[in-house]
């Protein structure tokens, strides 16, 4: 009973921002909350919240002057922002910074923007979600989005007919690789290549979101192809990058508790031990000692050596913060740490160890 | 049979939803009335020139140049920019009907006792398209 209590009083006064620990919002949802408020704040959106000029509403035009509107919006981002972070009142902090975005958006056609509305979703969408319920309104927002996306461009000819690209990279972009590929090619092929992958992998996406059993696949799918956009166009699109990449986690399986065999006679299972503990804010690790490679026990599946140092890493809030800090870094001076770092990502969680093994596995059932 | 069949696997598919949804309450009700707008708002979005609200990040690449007359005298860079926030030209990520919308609420809200005269070349994905001319006479009565 004392322990318990004394347990409740250092939750409460845990102020440490990277912990995801929230007993009203499972802990993927918490650490996505937080990794698009990192976000926004290193993108500068406290600054891009808009005066109301030409609202799509006229009663906005009705509301103070421009500037005192936008520090209004500046204050509770400001609000929200602290409560998300420091995990005080999330759910309610998550509503601030909702219709705080809502507002924006709708206070001016000028500043609108799909990330900002974008962002007022997926915040009015997790103040309405809870610990004990499937998160239902979230997937199905990520389904409407995609769905969006893939009728657009599907009914738009330039989409159709590779045009769009063709123009975006040629001239817009100026991509020499892109402009040197396409030689080999006839003209617009590759173009209206480009522009049907993208629309088959958003209309994926769609169903992805939609039935769970595609999950796995979803997450691979869409965080490569965000991850590739990005890659191939050097830009980010401000915070959009990161908010589409944290939206994945809503679909994640995330684990209360991680039981991880380390070797303790192992020097460099003894470093990585330290270095894991260090970063497990949420004491969600418990370790066990044993001979051989490491052994990872996560929701009724077990993995071993390479695989299991793999999987901690994708379970562990730290990595995301890290990857969004570099994320979230201005384009200018440090766009080629930001590519670097993705490439980086994009080759070390590529899952070939799992398709050997699942190859491996073919191959034995045949024999 | 086949329906049985199909409704079996939808039901195993969608359990934990369906079971979630058969609960209702005036939470679910506001954010299905949310998701119905925005689902009307992309098929909308097939018929209106603006488009917003219809997640089509990036679907366009609108280069522009405006000129702009104001009471019969032409607008400067510095004169555009302060009345639409804008430079005389531009390149957006958004449709042109965006653009157009926006000279046109601006007149209408801001600046209803101008007369106004705009011109707007344009070109969409790289092909030119026909210029965009708009006139509006003075609300002054």
């Amino acid at each position: 009973m004392a322990s318990q209590f004394t347990k409740k009083i250092t939750d409460f006064i845990s102020f440490n921002p990277l912990s995801c620990r929230s007993g009203s919002l499972p802990g993927n949802i918490v650490l996505m909350v937080k990794l698009m408020v990192v976000g926004l704040l290193m993108k500068e959106y406290l600054h891009d919240l808009s005066d109301h000029f030409l609202p799509f509403f006229p009663v906005f035009d009705q509301i103070g002057s421009p500037e005192e509107f936008k520090s209004i919006l500046q204050f509770f981002f400001i609000l929200g922002s602290v409560g998300v972070l420091f995990s005080r009142w999330i759910r309610a902090s998550c509503l601030i910074l909702g219709l705080v975005f809502l507002t924006a958006v709708l206070s001016s056609k000028f500043h609108y923007t799909n990330v900002k509305f974008f962002c007022a979703c997926i915040f009015l969408l997790t103040s309405m979600s809870n610990s004990k319920d499937p998160l239902i309104f979230l997937r199905f927002q990520m389904v409407i989005v995609y769905l969006g996306a893939t009728v657009n461009k599907i009914f738009d000819a330039d989409w159709r007919s590779g045009q769009y690209f063709e123009h975006w990279m040629s001239a817009v972009l100026k991509r020499e690789v892109y402009i040197h590929a396409t030689t080999f090619f006839p003209p617009m092929v590759l173009s209206k290549i480009m522009c049907w992958m993208s629309i088959f992998t958003e209309f994926f996406l769609t169903i992805g979101f939609l039935l769970k059993p595609l999950q796995y696949v979803t997450i691979f799918v869409g965080v490569y192809f965000h991850s590739m956009v990005f890659l191939l166009a050097s830009y980010d699109f401000r915070v959009f990058t990161i908010a589409i990449l944290s939206s994945y986690l809503i679909i994640v399986p995330w684990p209360d508790v991680l039981r991880v065999r380390y070797d303790d006679n192992n020097q460099l299972n003894r470093l990585l031990k330290t270095f894991f503990s260090f970063v497990d804010w949420d004491k969600r690790i418990e370790w066990q000692t044993a001979r051989g490679k490491w052994q990872l026990g996560v929701l009724e599946q077990s993995f071993s050596g390479f695989l299991a140092f793999k999987r901690i890493i994708l379970y562990s809030p730290f990595f995301y913060f890290l990857y969004v800090f570099i994320l979230g870094l201005p384009n200018n001076p440090y766009l080629w740490i930001k590519l670097k770092t993705v490439q980086i990502i994009l080759v070390f969680f590529f899952p070939w160890p799992e398709i050997i093994e699942h190859l491996k596995g073919k191959l034995r059932n045949k024999k | 049979m086949t329906k049985k069949i199909l409704h079996m696997r939808i039901m195993t598919l969608f359990k934990e939803d369906i079971k979630f949804l058969r609960r209702p309450d005036w939470i679910k009700f506001l954010v299905a009335v949310f998701f119905v707008t925005q689902l009307t708002l992309i098929i909308w979005a097939r018929f209106a020139p603006e488009r917003y609200f219809c997640w089509a990040p990036h679907d366009c690449q609108t280069e522009y140049e405006l000129t702009v007359f104001v009471n019969g005298k032409e607008l400067t860079d510095q004169e555009i920019i302060d009345r639409y926030h804008r430079p005389r030209k531009e390149r957006d990520v958004r449709s042109p009907g965006n653009v157009k919308g926006w000279i046109m609420q601006e007149s209408r809200t801001y600046s209803h006792n101008d007369e106004i005269l705009v011109i707007m070349k344009y070109q969409v994905n790289g092909i030119p398209q026909e210029p965009w001319i708009w006139h509006r006479n003075s609300q002054k009565k």
